[in-house]
């Protein structure tokens, strides 16, 4: 999986859990909490979303490595493709 | 070697269930110990006659039209993942009054009608009630107004204190957790929770327990009923795990405890808090027909009997200062209920109903049960003209057996841990005793102490 299918992936899952964002300008690089009305409790949503539609698992230690787009992509390649293994 | 879960939660009520849902969809071993055979807690429910559903507890659920995430019924669902209709929540098909003995306000689901009966009454105060809804919306630092009292919070939008005095009669009514004042953030919470967002009614509260234990067992949640908590075991000011009435060590990475401040220090051979000793006494009436067929036109009725409304429980039992009433059945429910049941309660001071001799317990009863059922039908007139098909009496005594608080106090002790903290690490309290008033209250406890202490706390 690419790394813009992951970011596609994680914006899908921001608009089910934040359906009044305006998602069409989100920087990659910018934190999403900077950018779009997003708490820490909707953080655990998008943990949750990645486990039950994709099976990916992310250990508490990890949630601050999903601050921007660009740092969600990174940290979820790798495990995107250990599922495909 | 012991038993090792995730984390264990103490009590199957609102806060507890929610708490355990919340948790179940991120940890692997999730327990809540229930010392009950049903769950619920305070708001249960129990079968009299020919199996009969009656619920304990609940009178309505605030909060109804909050459907933002972040708040109230909305946070709800989204945390629990379930679908908001699937609680089959229904509004009031009529309105709900405050009362003092000067005169009543009307209140319901769509806040123009408080709104228009305090310009009847109180025409200048109109311009005060506006700004204190429109603040409400956005809500200021809540440490600040935890350290203030409500008459404080609304000397700063009102001037009549009648008015105040009717404004802080159903808050207190339905979360006065101490005599005297209660905090203005708390207040603020309960004002909004009841007046801006409005109330519903589930068709009875077995269907929304029904519900939250399958979604926690579903989620691979484990709750067990008939277990008692005995002691919290610690371990050099941390949280291990706990022992049951039976003997059985159960561990444990982290607790939440619904069974009160003071009672899970007394749990824990810790003193902390206070229990508190404001508690309820309530009969329930079952008729044959719909109330409002019977003339009961109201859902709710709050009652000051004081000319100038204070807070506080009567040092006898056979007196009273306050009223709450609720008509079961006035909701807008699609099948015609098949129970009618009306509810009027007044406080107490639950110490005043503990360690009495079996028949003196009897007799006090039965005799504010008969005050109440005067109150009623001098209220509901109506009423007399139908047989009462069954009545009975919930004591403070009733309340201390259900849910381990210690004078049967129903919205908690005198002191909450606004943040769920307790001097144990690892161990914290949810419900009442968090600020969680209420049902919706409780279940946001649940989920809010989840989620911060827990889950994004690494415990």
């Amino acid at each position: 999986m690419t790394k813009d299918e992951i970011k596609q992936i994680v914006l899908d899952i921001i608009a089910e859990i934040a359906p009044d964002e305006d998602l069409s300008d989100v920087k990659p690089e910018v934190r999403l909490r900077d950018q779009l009305d997003l708490d820490s409790m909707d953080f655990l949503d998008i943990v949750m979303e990645l486990r039950k539609q994709h099976g990916i698992e992310v250990p508490e230690e990890d949630y601050p490595k999903l601050a921007s787009l660009d740092s969600c992509a990174d940290y979820l390649e790798p495990k995107f493709a250990a599922l495909k293994a | 070697m012991a038993e090792r879960y995730d984390t264990i939660i103490i009590g199957a009520g609102f806060a507890g269930l929610s708490a355990g849902i919340r948790l179940a969809q991120f940890q692997k071993r999730v327990l809540i110990l229930e010392s009950h055979k049903l769950p619920g807690g305070l708001n249960s429910y129990y079968y009299r006659g020919k199996g009969q559903l009656y619920n304990s507890g609940l009178h309505t659920v605030t909060n109804f039209n909050a459907k933002n995430r972040r708040w109230g019924f909305g946070l709800i669902c989204r945390n629990l993942g379930i679908d908001s209709g699937e609680f089959r929540l229904v509004p009031p098909k009529h309105p709900s009054a405050l009362q003092i003995p000067q005169g009543e306000l009307l209140f319901g689901n769509d806040p123009e009608l408080l709104r228009a009966s305090i310009a009847r009454e109180f025409s200048s105060q109109v311009d005060g009630f506006d700004r204190f809804c429109a603040d409400l919306k956005s809500p200021r630092d809540p440490a600040v107004l935890q350290r203030a009292g409500s008459r404080e919070l609304l000397g700063e939008y009102f001037t009549e204190p009648r008015l105040m005095d009717l404004l802080e009669l159903p808050v207190y009514i339905y979360g006065g957790y101490r005599e005297g004042q209660i905090d203005a953030a708390t207040f603020s919470t309960v004002f909004r929770s009841i007046f801006l967002e409005g109330c519903g009614s589930p068709p009875d509260i077995k269907h929304v327990l029904d519900l939250l234990i399958a979604r926690f067992k579903d989620l691979g949640g484990e709750l067990k009923t008939r277990r008692r908590v005995a002691q919290i075991v610690t371990d050099g000011g941390r949280f291990r795990g706990v022992e049951l009435a039976d003997g059985t060590v159960l561990e444990a990475d982290a607790c939440l405890s619904s069974a009160g401040l003071a009672e899970t220090g007394q749990l824990a051979g810790q003193v902390w808090g206070d229990s508190g000793d404001l508690s309820v006494f309530e009969t329930v009436v079952a008729m044959d027909r719909p109330l409002d067929e019977l003339g009961v036109d109201r859902t709710l009725l709050m009652v000051s009997l004081e000319p100038e409304f204070h807070w506080r429980a009567p040092e006898g039992r056979q007196e009273y200062f306050h009223l709450t009433l609720a008509a079961s059945d006035n909701y807008a429910f699609s099948e015609r209920p098949t129970a009618h049941h009306l509810k009027i309660g007044c406080f107490q001071k639950g110490s005043l109903w503990l360690g009495l001799d079996e028949e003196t317990y009897r007799q006090e009863k039965l005799r504010l049960e008969e005050k109440m059922l005067a109150e009623l039908t001098a209220r509901f007139p109506g009423l007399l003209d139908e047989p009462v098909t069954h009545h009975e009496s919930l004591t403070p005594k009733t309340v201390v057996d259900y849910t381990s608080h210690l004078n049967g106090g129903i919205y908690g002790g005198c002191v909450k841990s606004f943040d769920g903290g307790t001097p144990v690490g690892g161990l914290f309290v949810i419900g009442n005793d968090q600020a969680g008033i209420g049902i919706m209250g409780a279940l946001t406890s649940g989920v809010i102490v989840a989620n911060y202490k827990v889950v994004l706390a690494g415990n």
